[in-house]
């Protein structure tokens, strides 16, 4: 717990704040919109909104979701000098 | 084979020739088809021609050196990996079972959708990255090592066997299906034809060669899936692209379903004569607004996703990577290359209602007359494999919705027929069905004996072991629980897809808090991570047996596909509280942890 006394954020701490809010979209996707499937749904005649979420709208996003995940945990990385080569 | 500058650097090009060649392989069986020669036929050959390939990568990447065999070397490139993870993944369940599913359940099922690919998140942020830096070859390797003591190991090693053993008897069952239909030989004999395949496969070469043959049966288990759906979307003429097409379709099959009385009263004696097949009650798209239906939803989705992130056999392909970087992207190419089937499944399903319900399509037999439908050649067929029956209960001479009797699961095999495509897109079906069977079961058989070999044998009883004689333990194993695999499939104790569902309930509820918590919660020590394994497993098996043979009552609806739910719970919370309850780790294992968090130096462990 040494590295918070200083002030500045540590890598760490970012490195969670990025996790904190990658999982608070992942809740929203995995979980709450299926919560409202009918309501998104509509009527006889409407775009099946719940069904296209299920089926395709949530996948579609938790692969976008992990590629900007990657790209900002590499930059947190880069700018603490700790990745790679 | 020797090209220039090494395997590695001239992927591209070597599975860029593969490609072209099974789809030139496959324009053949078609020629071969126009000219006469007979389904059967092209069935062996599609067989045989699929798993001589696979056989022949198996062999050419054999190898006696430990880190490939463990690890395929750690060099596979982000991409690549993710195509092998996403072979390593998708099972039979997925390829076979799961439209299937969709079309018998409708809305519901599609929480398998969102959970198998949600889950990838969670191995993206929390786990991957961060076992790859930690360099172990196995899950219980990880345990072992940042916990301490052979005890701690020896659980994860017990959670691991359980979880990967129930998973891979269904995928040999899975093989065993395809294998005897296509071979026309009986089923029992499928198995022990599907599991030499599965074998040849890993014997020689370990991951490496696991590696390699998932990169090509994922190639043809993604064209086999995609050609027969495009194909349909675009003869019933909603469209170029099936994805975009399907929710016109979804809204004409809620029509037609009115018009069919969907939900109808089926015929008791009518469901006498057609035994476990089911007819369709369920609407498409039916998103209940009822709490229960909701919780079902959920509970099922968290399940599935945090059992995805602690199965040891997708895990250990991100340790193949050449870096932390590399592992981390390697995850996000996985769900892309996941998606690509995922996504089509429920079209497949769409559209292979709306082929069966449309009166104004000639395939549409639903409200048409039952001797017609009954003399139908895919009709005969598939009855007389036990799939499906027609029962005309209310003897009015047509064929109504609720006398259509069906397993799920002809929904991927039979949709070719059923849509009246030819008979080389049926072989190329059982061909992907086939290669997604084999790609998982070769992960799993490789998880469970590394785990053996390198944990059980390795680490706890002969740690002064050479790496060779290691590897001849390793391979004796491998063989072996091959053969158990296959002893237990061939009874035909659970459906592919009960038995899917329990070992992601099982690793969940073993392994998933143990590996988190050992990464981002320092003070989690030894005493705190068996008590999480042990006590998780035991409450969730314990549950299972209760409800399933037991006689108990589901508890909030928490069937057998969702026991997690009682699992994870009681592993997370006697893994606080025995964790808080005694020594906090040493010195020595927070200082191990802080090198895992950050890409940068030496991996931990040098095997």
């Amino acid at each position: 717990m040494s590295s918070q006394s200083t002030g500045a954020p540590s890598h760490w701490d970012r490195t969670k704040s990025l996790l904190f809010k990658t999982l608070a979209i992942w809740i929203f996707l995995a979980f709450i919109i299926h919560w409202f499937g009918d309501a998104l749904n509509g009527g006889a005649e409407s775009f099946p909104g719940g069904y296209f979420m299920a089926g395709m709208g949530v996948q579609i996003s938790f692969a976008i979701l992990v590629f900007w995940f990657v790209t900002k945990q590499s930059q947190i990385d880069d700018e603490f000098g700790v990745s790679e080569d | 084979m020797k090209l220039e500058g090494g395997f590695i650097k001239n992927l591209g090009r070597v599975y860029g020739v593969y490609t072209l060649g099974f789809l030139g392989f496959v324009i053949i069986m078609a020629i071969l088809e126009q000219a006469g020669v007979s389904a059967e036929k092209i069935g062996w050959m599609f067989v045989g021609f699929t798993i001589a390939i696979y056989a022949l990568i198996g062999i050419l990447s054999r190898t006696m050196e430990s880190g490939q065999y463990y690890v395929a070397g750690r060099e596979v490139p982000a991409v690549y990996n993710g195509m092998a993870t996403a072979a390593d993944w998708m099972s039979g369940a997925s390829f076979i079972a799961m439209a299937g599913g969709i079309y018998m359940n409708g809305y519901p099922y599609m929480a398998f959708l969102v959970g198998w690919t949600g889950g990838y998140v969670l191995v993206a942020s929390l786990i991957a990255p961060y076992l790859r830096k930690f360099g172990c070859y196995t899950v219980p390797d990880f345990i072992g090592t940042r916990y301490g003591g052979n005890l701690a190991r020896f659980c994860a090693v017990i959670v691991l066997v359980m979880a990967s053993f129930t998973y891979v008897t269904a995928q040999i069952n899975g093989t065993g299906t395809v294998a005897a239909r296509m071979l026309d030989i009986p089923f029992e004999w499928g198995v022990w034809v599907g599991l030499s395949g599965i074998l040849a496969c890993s014997m020689l070469g370990g991951m490496r060669a696991v590696t390699w043959t998932q990169v090509a049966q994922y190639i043809v288990l993604i064209v086999a899936y995609l050609i027969p759906v495009f194909w349909m979307s675009n003869k019933l003429g909603y469209g170029m692209i099936p994805h975009l097409a399907q929710f016109d379709a979804v809204l004409a099959v809620q029509e037609l379903e009115q018009l069919h009385n969907l939900g109808a009263a089926v015929d008791p004696a009518a469901q006498a004569a057609a035994g476990k097949l089911k007819a369709l009650s369920v609407g498409i798209n039916d998103a209940s607004d009822t709490l229960m239906a909701k919780w079902k939803f959920f509970t099922l989705v968290l399940c599935m996703m945090l059992g995805t992130a602690s199965l040891p056999h997708v895990l250990m392909r991100y340790f193949t990577t050449a870096s932390v970087k590399a592992a981390r992207q390697s995850v996000g190419w996985s769900l892309v290359f996941i998606c690509l089937l995922y996504l089509t499944a429920p079209a497949l399903a769409t559209f292979t209602k709306l082929s069966l319900l449309d009166p104004n399509l000639a395939t549409g037999i639903i409200g048409k007359s039952f001797a017609d439908a009954q003399s139908l050649e895919w009709v005969q067929k598939w009855t007389s494999a036990g799939f499906l029956k027609l029962v005309d209960g209310n003897g009015d001479g047509l064929l109504q919705l609720q006398e259509f009797f069906m397993n799920g699961q002809i929904v991927v095999l039979a949709t070719p027929e059923i849509a009246g495509l030819p008979y080389v897109i049926s072989g190329l079906v059982a061909a992907g069905g086939l290669a997604a069977a084999m790609s998982t079961a070769d992960g799993l058989l490789l998880a469970i004996a590394n785990a053996l070999s390198h944990d059980l044998y390795y680490k706890i009883i002969d740690p002064k072991a050479d790496s060779g004689k290691r590897l001849v333990v390793a391979r004796i194993l491998l063989l072996a629980i091959g053969a158990a695999g296959a002893y237990v499939a061939a009874q035909k104790l659970t459906g592919i897809l009960g038995a899917v569902a329990w070992a992601f309930c099982f690793a969940n509820s073993g392994l998933f808090f143990p590996l988190v918590l050992g990464i981002w919660w320092k003070r989690a020590n030894r005493a705190g991570a068996i008590a999480g394994m042990i006590g998780g497993l035991a409450a969730g098996t314990a549950y299972l047996y209760a409800i399933k043979w037991g006689g108990m009552d589901p508890w909030l609806g928490i069937d057998h596909l969702r026991f997690g739910m009682i699992g994870m719970p009681v592993s997370l919370i006697l893994m606080v509280v025995v964790s808080k309850a005694t020594e906090a780790p040493d010195e020595e294992t927070m200082k191990m942890v802080d090198s895992i968090r950050i890409p940068k130096g030496e991996v931990v462990q040098n095997n």
